[in-house]
């Protein structure tokens, strides 16, 4: 036989499976596209140019493996649903005299035109789409971006390597799976008989145990950063469960069902029941495997989306100045520091004098950005951990003692029974009035106590051993929250500078002296000890200005604090806003791209299911025709079989969703800012939107399935609408 | 009145692309009166399917009528000849068309569940059908574990647990050894005895002259009809011997 003849065998074979085929090309060509943009935006000098430089790249790369990873199973998949069709044609291929050897070369040549196909097109559609992903990550990033387009080669070469090998593997498999059978198995593999589902008791209690186990773990999550494994655990459990439930336990529900004779032997029940448990064993693993990629892409989408919505937020309560300088005062300083600003005075006058000079320069041209107004306010701070017992503020406990090791990078979490450990910041009433521009007043031996996220509910302050303490001014509900103003609200020592809040709450403590309340020299040192105290003197400005007049602001008042010995830091909040945005656009894109990427797969499994649904089926409507049902019967019967086949993933990941939205919470918490009602919101939106999406390839892939049915039957039964 | 009346029925498939035609009956003509049991010969590819097809209104003819108990198949809608089928008629199909996702039981429960007929009834009809076709041990078996006999008489079964008026079986004996075979066309004497009108397609000559009247089909037409009259089974099993012989030699109508 000669070497055209297998081409065009292999040709006319794609010809003849099109149904099959061209599915199979475009998630194919999805795969290489996605694959190809993200390693375009990896390299792409824009993105390089982008506020987010240092961290991007890397976010694409990730993304682009995770990509690469995804499309192993899932072009096995696609492509083992096509070998299972096929079978029947290659053991008659073989009957009529082609050896393995034969086939094998068909086989290969069919791959060959499959990947040339899929990354011919995939590069070219990744090309085309790469510029327009360009400009989508710029404009969430806020950025303006050039119009050059370009081929990434490097890119499509990558492209082409790590395709290569994905269908070299798939060639691999359909070969073994078409070596293990002998010809006359391959010839009736899509007509043996179908075994009964069996009712697997066992393993459904098994799935409902492992699916209760994983909530579980989800809802004891409480530090996503230390949990990691927990998480993975949770992960594990999930995707297991949902597996044996849907392979398990509908099976079972239709047998115990069957099993009622006055619920079964019913016209309604009858048919739609038996079909079902088959339809179930059927589709389990595909209908688990859309569950699955359904919780994965809400969880994605409601955490991105949450995320770059809350990004604002958290910029604003972690920076509400746009500048800031830090600097660390010396216990054994602080008395005169408080009373004279010996330590402090130098930098105060040098800041005053370069943003004086930037204010005069631009009285000058202020047509040119110059700084137009400042505003500025200097407070002193004790910033220390300490213990929430019940409720109550209790700096007596010895913070060494406690779970919390600084540097150990380890904390279980903050909350242990009922001790929480805060992140207390110690200030005068003075500095508060002046940063709150409020004129409260306290009493002798009275505090503010101003929690982050809460009210503080207890009317004393535990200050030492004995129990004694301070009252809590009864005003304290009322004054203004600090939290709204005041710096340094996460950027505590404990954690260096992180933009990351670490999950730790804050509480502000306003006190009428603050040198006589931390007890002098003495009591400083004893708190720097056991609760890891340190003086900070912070000095914040709000200058309405221009981003570059910001920036070389900036620029010299961090020179300036550098020439100091102390401790010190300077932040922008332009600067770190930037970072921040980047990594929130970026993940939200990356998060939506790959969102899509898992709703054109959940269609394309759903459409293959549609399709096999549609030949076995086929038959047996006919069958039930030819008994006596009516056209309608069969309708109602095949509309609410398909329906519950199709809403079950959806409604079983809306479930994982609610029992597994702490782990999201938690996320959020850390990364962003502790705001429930964002996220729920957040997550009602996205869990709508996926449904209406998911109805609408449903819709769509079901006409498929209808047509087919349809087709042999020679009456129509249905159409969706019953027209 | 005829229970059943064919009028110059005929019926020609076209394939897909229409290049090819089939005249699969060209001018079929007879009566089924009530109670009668009718077989129906002709070699194979004779028509008898289509026939037996078009007469459950599964099939629709190219041209002609068909007359269920005077009206007309053809004016009747779609869903009320499946209301028609499932309370009047019972079809002994030749490939059997079991449902692979219902035991024995279920199968033949099904027309009775259609109907909304409550376990406990079904339950009770059942029984006997299935001691005399002998597949009672087999009732909670599923279609792939059985044989081709046996999967028959389950769809015999099927047929005939509505008690329906009209009996149309396609090769009911087609894939029974002599004894099951007996005992199917013992059951289905005993049917008709009740009352209940059959038409029967066969091969089998034996299975034939255990009805009232046999039908010959050929080239799309009755070719030939034989009554029962007085004649014992043994005298008819005779006279549809010589009848075949002559069929296969291709000889005109007498
Ligand atoms: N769906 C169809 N499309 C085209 N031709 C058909 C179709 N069904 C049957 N035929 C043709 O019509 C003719 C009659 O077929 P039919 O099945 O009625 O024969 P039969 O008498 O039942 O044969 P057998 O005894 O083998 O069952 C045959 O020539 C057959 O090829
Ligand atoms: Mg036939």
């Amino acid at each position: 036989m000669t070497r055209g003849f297998y081409n065009r065998l292999a040709w006319t074979g794609i010809q003849k499976n099109r149904q099959l085929y061209y599915p199979y090309f475009l998630s194919g060509i999805v795969m290489v596209m996605v694959f190809y943009i993200f390693h375009f935006l990896a390299t792409s000098e824009v993105v390089h140019n982008l506020p987010g430089k240092a961290v991007l790249p890397y976010l694409f790369y990730i993304g682009e493996g995770a990509v690469g990873l995804f499309s192993i199973p899932f072009l096995f998949y696609t492509n083992s649903s096509l070998i299972r069709k096929r079978k029947k044609e290659l053991g008659l291929y073989n009957i009529l005299g082609m050896n393995k050897r034969n086939i094998f070369s068909v086989l290969f040549r069919e791959t060959l035109i499959s990947y040339g196909i899929v990354v011919t097109v995939g590069i070219f559609a990744g090309f085309l789409f790469s510029k327009a992903a360009e400009l989508v990550l710029v404009n969430i990033m806020g950025r303006q971006a050039g119009y050059r387009i370009y081929v990434d080669w490097k890119g499509a070469f990558v492209v082409l390597v790590v395709f290569a090998v994905i269908y070299l593997m798939i060639l691999a498999n359909a070969l073994w799976q078409i070596h293990a059978n002998d010809p006359i198995e391959l010839l009736h593999s899509d007509m043996q008989g179908e075994r009964p589902p069996k009712s697997r008791m066992l393993l459904t209690v098994l799935s409902l145990v492992l699916i209760g186990a994983g909530y579980g773990a989800s809802a004891a999550v409480t530090a996503v950063e230390y949990q990691l494994a927990q998480i993975f655990v949770t992960a594990v459990l999930l995707i297991t469960g949902t597996f044996l439930l849907f392979i398990c336990a509908f099976v079972v529900l239709c047998r115990v069902l069957q099993k009622n004779r006055a619920y079964y032997y019913q016209t309604s029940h009858f048919v739609t029941i038996s079909t079902m448990a088959y339809r179930m064993k059927r589709s389990g693993a595909s209908l688990a495997a859309i569950c699955v990629l359904v919780t994965l892409v809400l969880v994605a989408c409601s955490f991105s989306v949450s995320f770059y919505a809350g990004s604002m937020e958290v910029l604003q309560r972690t920076y509400p100045y746009d500048l800031s300088v830090r600097v660390e005062i010396p216990v054994e300083k602080i008395g005169n520091e408080l009373t004279k600003g010996t330590c402090t005075a130098g930098y105060r006058s040098g800041i005053d004098t370069i943003i004086g000079s930037v204010l005069t320069d631009s009285g000058q041209d202020a047509g040119q950005g110059g700084v137009r107004q400042a505003d500025g306010c200097a407070v002193h701070f004790a910033n220390m951990l300490a213990m929430l017992v019940d409720g109550r503020l209790d700096l007596a406990r010895d913070m060494r003692d406690t779970w919390f090791t600084p540097g150990s990078g380890l904390y279980p979490g903050w909350t242990e029974g009922n001790e929480e450990i805060v992140w207390l910041h110690v200030l005068s009433l003075e500095a508060y009035n002046r940063l709150c521009r409020t004129t409260e007043t306290l009493g002798e031996d009275e505090v503010f106590v101003i929690l982050e996220n809460g009210e503080y509910r207890s009317d004393r302050i535990v200050l030492n051993d004995s129990g004694a303490g301070v009252n809590v001014n009864p005003a304290a509900k009322a004054v203004p929250a600090i939290t709204d103003v005041s710096i340094s609200l996460d950027d505590g020592r404990a954690k260096d500078d992180r933009i990351t809040a670490h999950g730790c709450r804050n509480v502000f403590l306003v006190v009428r002296d603050l040198y006589d309340f931390m007890g002098g020299v003495e009591g400083s040192a004893a708190y720097a000890q056991k609760n890891y105290m340190a003086y900070d003197w912070e000095y914040y400005w709000n200058l309405s200005a221009p981003e570059e007049a910001l920036y070389a602001v900036y620029d010299q008042v961090e020179a300036h604090i550098r020439t100091g010995a102390d401790k010190t830091a300077c932040y922008l909040r332009l600067e770190r806003g930037e970072n921040y945005y980047a990594l929130a656009g970026a993940v939200l894109f990356i998060a939506v791209v790959m969102d899509l990427v898992f709703v054109a797969v959940t269609a394309l499994i759903m459409y293959y299911k549609q399709i096999s649904e549609g030949y076995e089926d086929q038959r047996r409507f006919s069958i039930m025709r030819k008994v006596g049902m009516t056209g309608k019967e069969i309708r109602a019967s095949i509309n609410s079989q398909m329906l519950t086949v199709f809403a079950l993933p959806l409604l079983v990941a809306g479930v994982h969703l609610i029992f597994t939205s702490n782990i999201v919470y938690m996320m959020q918490k850390m990364v962003v800012a502790d705001n429930k009602p964002l996220m729920i919101r957040v997550m009602v939106v996205t869990y709508l939107l996926f449904a209406a999406v998911y109805s609408l390839v449903y819709v769509m892939t079901s006409r498929t399935y209808y047509r087919i049915v349809n087709r042999a039957s020679g009456s129509r039964y249905c159409g969706g609408n019953g027209s | 009145m005829s229970i059943l009346e064919v009028r110059s029925l005929k019926k020609v498939y076209t394939t897909r692309f229409g290049a090819n035609q089939v005249t699969a009956l060209r001018n079929v003509n007879f009566r089924v009166e009530e109670g009668e049991y009718v077989a129906v010969m002709g070699e194979s590819g004779s028509g008898k399917t289509t026939l037996l097809n078009i007469l459950a209104a599964l099939d629709r003819p190219t041209s002609g009528a068909v007359l269920l108990n005077g009206r007309n198949l053809a004016e009747i809608t779609e869903d009320q000849i499946a209301q028609f089928r499932r309370e009047n008629l019972g079809f002994v199909f030749q490939d059997f068309n079991l449902l692979d996702t219902f035991t024995l039981e279920d199968n033949i429960y099904l027309p009775l569940v259609l109907a909304n007929t409550p376990y406990t009834q079904m339950h009770e009809k059942l029984l006997p059908i299935a001691r005399m076709l002998g597949i009672a041990d087999l009732l909670k078996k599923y279609p792939y574990e059985v044989s081709g006999g046996q999967k028959q008489r389950a769809a015999v079964a099927r047929a005939l647990i509505t008690e329906p008026h009209l009996i149309l079986a396609d090769e009911p004996t087609g894939a029974l050894d002599s004894r099951a075979s007996d005992e199917l066309l013992r059951l289905f004497a005993s049917v008709n005895q009740m009352g209940q009108t059959i038409v029967m397609v066969t091969h089998s000559t034996a299975a034939a002259s255990r009805a009232n009247r046999i039908l010959f089909i050929k080239d799309g037409e009755v070719f030939h009809q034989i009554y029962r009259g007085e004649d014992s089974d043994d005298k008819l099993y005779e006279k549809i011997s010589s009848t075949l012989t002559i069929l296969m030699a291709g000889g005109g109508h007498r």
